[in-house]
């Protein structure tokens, strides 16, 4: 067993007996982890506060170097992110986010560039009064850092470059990107894209992260990036977001 | 090999079902029971079966109860304008101790998500049945003070404001009798945030 220091996100908390809790986290330097806070629920001064998804913090972990449930021994605030829990959109759009993370990102498998693009994302999202922008636009990031990256530069099957002003191209999740009408007749379904959409789809994948925030998007496109990428993550969890099937029930 | 006999096996596979109980748990627990009197095993067996058969949800505040209405909500000594909004019934239990005199809305859990616990899966649509139907003229929303607990009190809010019920929101801070020294700095913001004039 292994004792590490290291900073973390808490994705999700479940309380477990009389006063443990499990705590899945995103760490900065090991990735996903799921480990027990024993006492946590009782013990003010290793986890005051600590514990809550969205939270910031740093923390000591027991890391198991076989298969288990690691130990998180004790955790620091940075940062709460106290705004997220103040609004319901907020709040329901950020946590389809952690699950997206929970669910894609492997365990004990630290990925480049992730942890900075979660944190980039709380920073916006804990003062953003769209956040059902902000998440589609992060997530879509989020995927390509995860090596889920669609391909959107041309057609994914026949490779030739797109004419962007054509409105008749489409979106395949299991050919993983764009297919130009000529490709799509031999093959059903796919989600035809708006005029535009693919402009935003490859400034997403390519601005610096620090230019995600800034993106703005019409109603019409923030619905159909939306759509995209529930169907792409569908696609490749082969289920359903929990969160996500929620988003209609919070009507925000 | 030859184990326990099948009747003491049966209590101990019943036991271990339990949560928080591995085989061994149970296989003490099983032999307490067999260790005491037939009058003390029997009175475990009626409560563990009376408990099935009488008890049921209050249909107006889901507390759970042997009568429907449960007693609180069929006491004329309690203020009927006034309901306390809680997560579980140990909640409510835990209101009821520090002399609370107004009646209470048992959701049964929080919005949570990633478990993919929504509004329509907790008792929230009752409750805003309660308040339009009336007499309801303050709302305290007593869920607890985490992440879950606040977007709960706070997607209530949004439902019941138009109502035009009183909605208030129970206090966050130090605990009293603590030592500021010692609380943390979420705790201190809010108790900041919530200070009141003397």
């Amino acid at each position: 067993m292994q004792i590490k220091k290291t900073e973390a996100i808490v994705i999700s908390s479940v309380d477990y007996g009389e006063s443990d809790r499990i705590v899945t986290l995103y760490t900065k330097d090991f990735g996903r982890v799921k480990g027990m806070a024993k006492g946590a629920r009782r013990s003010r001064k290793r986890f005051a506060n600590t514990l809550e998804p969205f939270t910031h913090i740093k923390t000591e972990l027991a890391l198991k170097a076989s298969s288990g449930l690691n130990w998180i021994n004790h955790s620091s605030l940075i940062n709460v992110f106290f705004d997220i829990r103040l609004d319901i959109g907020r709040f329901i759009y950020g946590s389809v986010f952690l699950e997206i993370i929970d669910q894609m990102a492997a365990e004990s498998h630290p990925v480049p560039h992730l942890f900075s693009l979660f944190l980039l994302y709380l920073h916006n999202l804990n003062k953003s009064n769209r956040p059902n922008t902000l998440m589609p636009v992060f997530a879509l990031r989020l995927l390509s850092i995860l090596g889920y990256t669609p391909y959107v530069s041309g057609c994914v099957i026949c490779e030739k470059p797109l004419n962007k002003k054509v409105s008749s191209v489409f979106f395949s999740y299991g050919d993983g990107g764009i297919v130009c009408s000529s490709c799509r007749r031999d093959r059903n379904g796919g989600l035809q894209l708006s005029a535009g959409m693919i402009n935003i789809l490859q400034y997403v994948l390519t601005v610096p992260t620090k230019g995600l925030g800034a993106i703005a998007l019409s109603s019409t496109q923030q619905k159909e990036i939306l759509f995209i990428l529930k169907g792409f993550i569908d696609y490749h969890l082969d289920k359903r977001l929990k969160s996500w099937e929620l988003l209609e029930q919070f009507k925000v | 090999m030859i184990g326990y006999a099948p009747s003491i096996q049966r209590l101990i596979n019943a036991l271990a079902r339990l949560p928080g109980i591995g085989e061994k748990t149970a296989t003490r627990l099983a032999m307490h029971i067999l260790n005491s009197s037939t009058d003390e095993a029997e009175n475990l067996a009626h409560s563990i079966i009376g408990v099935k058969k009488s008890i049921q949800f209050c249909s107006i505040c889901f507390n759970l109860s042997d009568s429907d209405p449960c007693s609180i909500c069929a006491s004329s000594d309690r203020r009927t304008d006034e309901v306390c909004v809680v997560e579980e019934v140990n909640d409510l239990m835990a209101l009821e101790r520090s002399g609370f005199k107004g009646r209470y809305h048992v959701l049964h859990g929080a919005l949570s998500p990633l478990q993919g616990i929504g509004p329509n899966d907790i008792r929230i649509n009752e409750l805003v049945e309660r308040v339009k139907d009336g007499p309801v003229n303050e709302v305290i929303l007593a869920t607890n003070p985490n992440t879950q607990g606040e977007a709960t009190a706070l997607y209530i809010s949004r439902l019941l404001k138009p109502l035009g019920a009183k909605i208030t929101r129970i206090a966050f801070g130090i605990p009293m009798g603590g030592d500021l020294e010692y609380v943390d700095e979420v705790t201190m913001l809010r108790s900041i945030e919530g200070r009141r004039e003397i």
